[in-house]
């Protein structure tokens, strides 16, 4: 079995996953993992109680940029599940999720109540994730990316130019029911509503990760052979994975055209879907706790920026930290702590190596002492 | 009729300007197996700098040509030692974000620092044309036809005969066997992207005066060009221009057909259309045999 994995790994399709079965917790984290069940109840009854603290107090911008968080949690998740575990080259995350913006916001001003517009809007970007999969059954890495960018841009200037149907570049504004919020205004209702989803879809999605579903998609990254010899099927699963994401980045659509009760272009196109990878890479690939982090990054960074003045050209500073987090942290935010518990050892390692270097050529060069 | 073989006329003349696109992907594909979606922007840039210091102050057309090549190399070079060296041997989708970061960093730029109002660029041979019969073609159209066929041959001579195309190929294929034979791989890396930074200057040049000089200005055709290069394979140079021509002719039809708001959808539309008439997938085979 062992020898198995090894051969199949030697033959890995998609290069980054050296690493499938994540190094065991440092000592004091191991009691906590036998509880974990307890303790994912605890936290989200804790973050339940501290959304609901936090949208009665604050003030309604506070409470606007939560509901983006939440909604960017979703995104976040869905493409990670897709391109991280998954290893879909899908670069139309934006699209995804305006189509479900989209197609609500439709629905909507036809007068459809917003609970089966949003119902409905869910399943026709599921589907339409269903549509973007066939290509992705028969095309393979690169070619998947740049059929999946072509949708992308194909429904850019779709949602740009289609004036009739989308409102072209003005967008379309969504009417406001009144009353129709309960004990809540505008924004905590969203807050709220957007909190549940979110939190909904991160233990689904961790639970499907951690269960039969992650080590399937492990199998199936490391080797598609390999994978199918043990019984599993990859056709069935990649659709699983499209369907899945699809109706997350729907949720997701639903939420962000509420919130804003506005859809607009500018909101789903290239530079948005190039915000939501820098959320998966800079949270980390393959982590759900990433994904949270990179949310949380993705909303918070726009924010900061127009706080200190910077407005006109955003996608400038994403794209140019999207490089840097590339090169310098491609395994995610979430490592950072693994990484920093490691630098002494490894400082210390690669002090004691170049102290042998220099040691091996004092043996050879008379006069090098180790300095 | 008329409209029909006139529309494959002006199909084939602007197939030939995607293909000179494609070539410029298809080439640092080949060699460094790394997808350059920067490269339009990359034209994007030179033409900018072409049309706001250069062309307005009355410099010689075969100059102002001659700096764009320079300034597409430079970029080339400036990407691949920047971006490209630095991730080292990271995988697929890394590069392929990384170079999709890259272009969306260098319309940003453009964008700053200059604009976004759109700049006259003069036609390198004058706006006339030629008439055969009750057919036209413009000498622009004449101009890109003649210099992409003269790229085709002048490329397929030198992967296939001198030292440097095979050791590209080589690069590709095995870049440690190649190293192990002798191969400057570092030096050839940084080589093929400055070609390749160097054929989009030389595209900037010829695209520019129909397009009118915008940040956004290549967006539709690099596109175009990606799925053209999708339908022969990333790696075949002949099949890129081939894929070239057929969307140059579809972008052509579409335009007498299809309204306008539809016009981004082609290339998806041609994929699809590429993949339901040859489901066994358009490209992978004959990427695997080209390399």
């Amino acid at each position: 079995m062992t020898q198995l994995v090894g051969t199949a790994e030697s033959a890995v399709v998609e290069g980054a996953d050296t690493a499938p079965v994540a190094p065991p917790p440092p000592a004091p984290l191991r009691g906590l993992q036998q509880h974990a069940t307890a303790l994912r109840l605890g936290g989200s009854l804790l973050a339940v109680i501290l959304g609901l603290a936090f949208a009665s107090m604050a003030g309604s911008y506070y409470v606007f940029v939560g509901a983006q968080f939440f909604a960017f949690v979703i995104v976040t998740l869905s493409l990670n599940l897709l391109f991280g575990y998954g290893a879909q080259i899908v670069i139309a995350q934006g699209a995804v999720v305006g189509l479900g913006a989209y197609s609500f916001a439709i629905m909507v001003r036809h007068g459809v109540h917003p609970i089966p517009a949003a119902v409905a809007a869910v399943l026709f970007t599921m589907l339409s994730s269903l549509v973007v999969a066939l290509p992705a059954l028969r095309l393979e890495g690169l070619y998947l990316g740049i059929a999946t960018l072509a949708f992308q841009f194909g429904l850019s200037g779709l949602f740009a130019a289609w004036d009739a149907v989308t409102g072209g570049q003005q967008g379309l504004a969504l009417p406001q029911v009144q009353g129709a919020h309960g004990p809540f205004n505008n924004d905590q209702f969203w807050f709220v509503v957007s909190g549940i989803g979110a939190l909904l879809v991160l233990l689904g999605t961790g639970r499907f990760v951690r269960g039969s579903g992650g080590r399937a998609m492990a199998a199936l990254r490391q080797s598609v052979y390999a994978a199918q010899t043990l019984g599993l099927r990859p056709v069935r699963w990649r659709m699983l994975i499209f369907a899945i994401s699809g109706a997350m980045s729907g949720l997701a659509g639903v939420l962000l055209a509420g919130q804003i009760a506005f859809v607009s272009p500018a909101s789903y196109s290239t530079d948005r879907t190039l915000l939501f990878f820098l959320a998966v890479i800079v949270g980390g690939v393959r982590s759900v706790a990433g994904s949270v982090l990179g949310a949380l990054v993705a909303v918070v960074l726009p924010q900061l920026l127009a706080l200190l003045g910077y407005t006109d050209n955003e996608s400038l500073i994403f794209a140019a930290l999207m490089i840097v987090a590339l090169i310098t942290l491609p395994d995610g935010l979430v490592t950072l702590p693994r990484r920093l518990a490691a630098l002494p050892s490894r400082l210390a390692s690669l002090r004691g190596s170049r102290r042998a270097a220099f040691a091996d050529n004092g043996s050879q060069e008379v006069g090098h002492d180790g300095k | 009729m008329r409209t029909v073989i006139q529309a494959i006329i002006s199909g084939l003349a602007q197939g030939s300007l995607l293909a000179l696109l494609t070539f410029g992907l298809v080439l640092v594909y080949k060699a460094t197996n790394v997808l350059n979606l920067a490269h339009g922007q990359i034209a994007t840039l030179a033409a900018f700098i072409a049309a706001i210091y250069l062309t307005p102050n009355d410099m010689p057309l075969l100059l102002v040509l001659v700096v764009m090549i320079a300034i597409g190399a430079a970029v080339g070079l400036l990407t691949e030692q920047v971006v490209i060296r630095p991730l080292g041997r990271a995988s697929l989708w890394t590069v392929v974000l990384a170079t999709l970061a890259t272009g969306m960093v260098i319309q940003a730029l453009t964008g700053l620092l200059w604009g976004y109002d759109e700049h006259f660029f003069p036609y390198a041979v004058g706006t006339g044309v030629i008439r055969f019969g009750e057919y036209v073609i413009t000498n622009q159209q004449l101009l890109i036809v003649g210099v992409t066929a003269a790229l085709v041959i002048a490329s397929t001579w030198f992967f296939r005969r001198t030292r440097t195309g095979v050791a590209m190929r080589a690069m590709a294929g095995n870049r440690v066997g190649a190293e192990i034979v002798g191969t400057r791989t570092r030096l050839l890396q940084s080589a093929t992207w400055m070609i390749g930074g160097a054929l989009a200057g030389l595209v900037g040049f010829l695209a520019a005066p129909q397009q009118f000089v915008a940040p956004g200005m290549m967006e539709t055709f690099i596109l175009d060009a990606l799925a053209a290069a999708t339908l022969a394979g990333l790696g075949s140079l002949p099949g890129a221009v081939l894929g070239a021509l057929v969307i140059g002719i579809a972008g052509q039809f579409s335009s007498l057909y299809v309204p306008s708001e539809f016009r981004d959808l082609l290339p998806l539309a041609v994929i699809t259309v590429a993949l339901l008439a040859r489901p066994q997938g358009i490209a992978v085979r004959q990427a695997e045999r080209a390399v």
